[in-house]
């Protein structure tokens, strides 16, 4: 394998007869001079190729490369002005992005929306398209620290040109007192199975029937004063779902995509440079076909873009009866698992089948869950 | 013994005596020599290399040769014998 040296300050290829090695290493050991064979052949850097070529000139017959590797197509090209220009070009845009973040990774957070961090990090001056050289890590995670109500602890790792930041969430207590008054009400009708209080004095028991807006938790404790009434109120409630999903339905009929334009796209900034104006249709989609750029295995901050056209028109379609019900089975599904998020079903009794038009589900569901939802008030007093 | 007096014995350059290590890695060696005076013969499964005193018979399979500065001479491939004659 060719030494990583050799690559870079580039080298020649000497050539020998079989029956000339044996002289040749002769000749190195008594001049002191380091050669690695592969078969008849050895790689010899640019640099020590003088010193080889006098060893070895008029004893044994050999056969010499052009120089190879970067400094040797250099060297090879040195007229070729365009190659410079080009090979100088990209090795300047190469520095020039690795001057930027690309990206930021989040991880580690709970609670908090990954966008949210990412946007407490601008503020703080740290988004893509920053320039590494120019930002204090340590910096923006104290001033992320310092100013953000989500983040408790905050590390930034350099990967390559990626940001990868490591986050832990503020806990909210629950009995950090709210600012004002509030009441807890019953969002939903149903039977109570278990309350909780956190602050305020409960004015319901368990196995009461409330009604929805019913209070269940008052802010205005028994001595006369105001809270901000908090806790949960576990109750079962009875409810309905139902969907019905149509045999007939418009469906888009694509014909022939056509392109119209090509961007390059560096960092976020879109540059066009092909486009073909032509009559639209009315209805038309847009496929965005993004090709990243790499090299030597690094993304870099370019892509080509290729945006076409994908015409339509409505048409009426017609479904099976196998396709309807499933259809309207994952739909309902959907649906069920939807309004059982905040809740744990206790019993349902479904009652499906296909009509005129299509495929109805329609269930009645026992769920035990959440009712108490908070109503702030205020008051004056009178002097 | 100083490295230095060290050196001078196991590069063979002023004395008699050689040195030789050999490093396994899977089914591939490298055999180092130092105090080599010339290599008689060498082909992928054969080398003769010449010592002060004697000669040194490597056979085996795929063999490369590599020389180093201080007069040293390697052996890389699948080394299946070394002879002293």
């Amino acid at each position: 394998m060719m030494s990583f040296i050799c690559f870079f300050v580039g080298y020649r290829v000497y050539e020998f007869e079989k029956s000339d090695i044996t002289a040749l290493a002769k000749l190195l050991i008594s001049a002191n001079f380091s050669v690695d064979f592969k078969g008849e052949k050895c790689e010899i850097p640019l640099y020590k190729c003088r010193k080889f070529e006098k060893i070895i000139h008029g004893k044994v017959n050999f056969k010499v490369s052009k120089p190879k590797g970067v400094l040797g197509f250099l060297f090879n090209n040195r007229k070729n002005y365009a190659a410079i220009i080009a090979l100088s070009l990209v090795a300047f845009l190469w520095y020039f992005s690795s001057l930027f973040v690309w990206d930021i990774r989040i991880s580690g957070n709970k609670n908090t929306e990954s966008d949210i961090i990412q946007e407490e990090l601008s503020l703080v001056g740290f988004s893509v398209g920053t320039m590494w050289n120019k930002t204090d890590l340590s910096r923006v995670e104290l001033s992320l620290l310092n100013s953000s109500k989500n983040v408790a602890w905050i590390n930034i790792n350099r990967v390559g040109n990626v940001a990868y930041v490591r986050v832990v969430d503020k806990y909210t207590y629950d009995n950090d007192k709210k600012e004002g008054y509030s009441n807890i009400i019953a969002m939903q009708s149903g039977i109570i199975e278990e309350i909780s209080v956190t602050r305020g004095r409960a004015v319901v028991k368990v196995g009461d029937s409330v009604k929805k807006g019913d209070l269940l938790i008052s802010g205005i404790l028994s001595d006369g004063t105001f809270t901000y009434a908090e806790g949960q109120v576990l109750a079962r409630v009875s409810d309905s779902i139902s969907i019905s999903t149509p045999n007939d339905v418009l469906e888009k009929e694509y014909s022939q995509e056509f392109l119209d334009r090509i961007s390059l796209k560096i960092l976020n900034k879109e540059i066009n440079i092909f486009k073909i104006y032509r009559n639209l249709q009315e209805s038309y989609d847009i496929i965005e076909n993004e090709n990243r750029i790499y090299a030597f295995g690094k993304e870099l901050p370019f892509a080509i873009v290729n945006y076409k056209y994908l015409p339509f028109e409505y048409v009426n379609y017609t479904r099976s009866e196998t396709e309807v019900a499933e259809i309207c089975k994952k739909d309902f599904n959907d649906m069920l698992l939807q309004r059982l998020s905040q809740g744990t079903l206790l019993k349902i009794k479904t009652k499906e089948g296909y009509t005129d038009k299509g495929y109805n589900i329609t269930a009645d569901l026992l769920i035990s869950e959440n009712i108490a939802g908070e109503l702030p008030f205020g008051y004056e007093e009178n002097r | 013994m100083t490295n230095q007096e060290k050196e001078k014995i196991i590069s063979g350059r002023n004395t008699s005596s050689y040195y030789m290590e050999v490093s396994k890695n899977g089914k591939f060696s490298v055999l180092t020599i130092n105090g080599i005076r010339s290599v008689d013969e060498f082909s992928d499964d054969k080398t003769i290399l010449k010592l002060s005193r004697g000669k040194v018979v490597v056979s085996g399979e795929k063999l490369r040769l590599s020389i180093y500065e201080n007069g040293g001479v390697g052996i890389l491939g699948i080394v299946k014998a070394v002879e002293f004659i």
